[in-house]
């Protein structure tokens, strides 16, 4: 018989716009990956989800994403040394946003960062990112390079996954 | 962290028992050539779908391995895998049958910058049910030199239930601290 895991730590549901959300004080043990899910949308305009570990506002992210737009090839591009890791396209239509923080509780390795984004009026997206450090997560910020804030209603929801 | 505004619950209990369970983790302490999962009809017996989560690096004097699986020790070319994958500067995509195993992605390997990991989550779907052929998908990434990002799926044409899963690196070893964790999925 196995360990029942995939845990609800925290969900965030907005009552009022706002530029950014945090899971602070994320447990550092007793879980060896987060999982955070994203239903949201901004109140206008287009940009990109962007994640933030630890507060860490150094040029420490990297990313690759590959995306389809519904004619055409396939895309793909990367960035590296950055301040924040992208995590998928946001506009004022309903998005979902599912971002997988692998070995956040360990601190022997980089923190890779899986990530599936949908718009389904617009595109679909896969994404990869790495936080340059062996740091265990502590705390997890999401926002948007829109200039534009979610939108009241969009919920996040932070899961732990015991290893 | 309270949002003016915003309404924010905190659970902090495990969920009622098991829907999604572990059942098992290997953190290499050392290099190694593959890592098994055995004894599944045992390990996860009432699960109907398996899960790997795995960070993983390999020795390979090269920007990437292939990181590949193999279920019941099956050696032989009954396999198929698919692939749609970014590497940056395009998107592209591949298929192959009569193959020796299964793709989970680009493995980082030695010239990777150091304690970079490609991470995978694959999902091992109807793994006891004798009725059909074994399918398995793969979300796989690495954001470091040599980035990739890749939707990986496969075949395997024997409708035996698992009773083990090996992962491993076609081309070297896997590193110390590369980690697989397997998970159980019950039905309703």
């Amino acid at each position: 018989m196995g360990t029942p895991t995939y845990t609800p730590i925290a969900t965030i549901t907005l009552g009022s716009t706002d530029s950014s959300i945090t899971f602070s004080s994320i447990p550092t043990s007793g879980y060896r990956d987060l999982i955070v899910v994203c239903n949201a949308k901004i109140t206008s305009g287009s940009g990109t989800y962007w994640i933030r570990l630890n507060g860490d506002t150094g040029t420490s992210y990297s990313d690759v994403v590959m995306y389809g737009i519904g004619s055409g090839s396939g895309t793909s591009n990367a960035r590296s040394s950055q301040t924040v890791a992208y995590a998928g396209a946001i506009d004022a239509s309903d998005s979902m946003m599912i971002a997988q923080v692998m070995d956040s509780g360990a601190s022997d390795k980089h923190k890779t960062i899986l990530i599936r984004e949908n718009q389904p009026d617009s595109w679909v997206e896969a994404r990869a990112a790495r936080w340059a450090s062996n740091t265990v997560v502590n705390s997890l910020t999401i926002s948007n390079d829109s200039g534009y804030s979610f939108a009241i209603g969009s919920t996040f929801s932070l899961f732990g996954i015991a290893a | 962290m309270l949002l003016l505004g915003a309404i924010q619950a905190q659970v902090s209990a495990p969920v009622a028992a098991g829907s999604f369970d572990l059942l098992a983790t290997e953190i290499l302490t050392s290099s190694q050539a593959s890592v098994t999962f055995s004894s599944l009809d045992t390990l996860a017996a009432g699960y109907q779908h398996l899960q790997l989560r795995m960070t993983a690096r390999g020795t390979r004097n090269a920007n990437g391995d292939n990181l590949g699986i193999r279920l019941n020790s099956d050696t032989g070319n009954n396999y198929s895998r698919h692939a749609l994958y970014g590497d940056g500067s395009s998107a592209a995509s591949y298929g192959v049958a009569s193959q020796a195993f299964m793709d989970l992605g680009t493995l980082a390997s030695s010239t990777t910058p150091a304690n970079a990991f490609t991470g995978a989550v694959t999902d091992i779907l109807d793994a006891f049910d004798s009725t059909k052929n074994t399918t398995i998908r793969s979300l796989n990434g690495l954001a470091a030199a040599g980035v990739f990002v890749g939707l990986a799926s496969g075949a395997w044409h024997n409708t035996n239930a698992l009773t083990s899963l090996t992962i491993y690196a076609l081309n070297g070893n896997l590193v110390q601290y590369s980690r697989f964790s397997l998970y159980g999925i019950k039905a309703a």
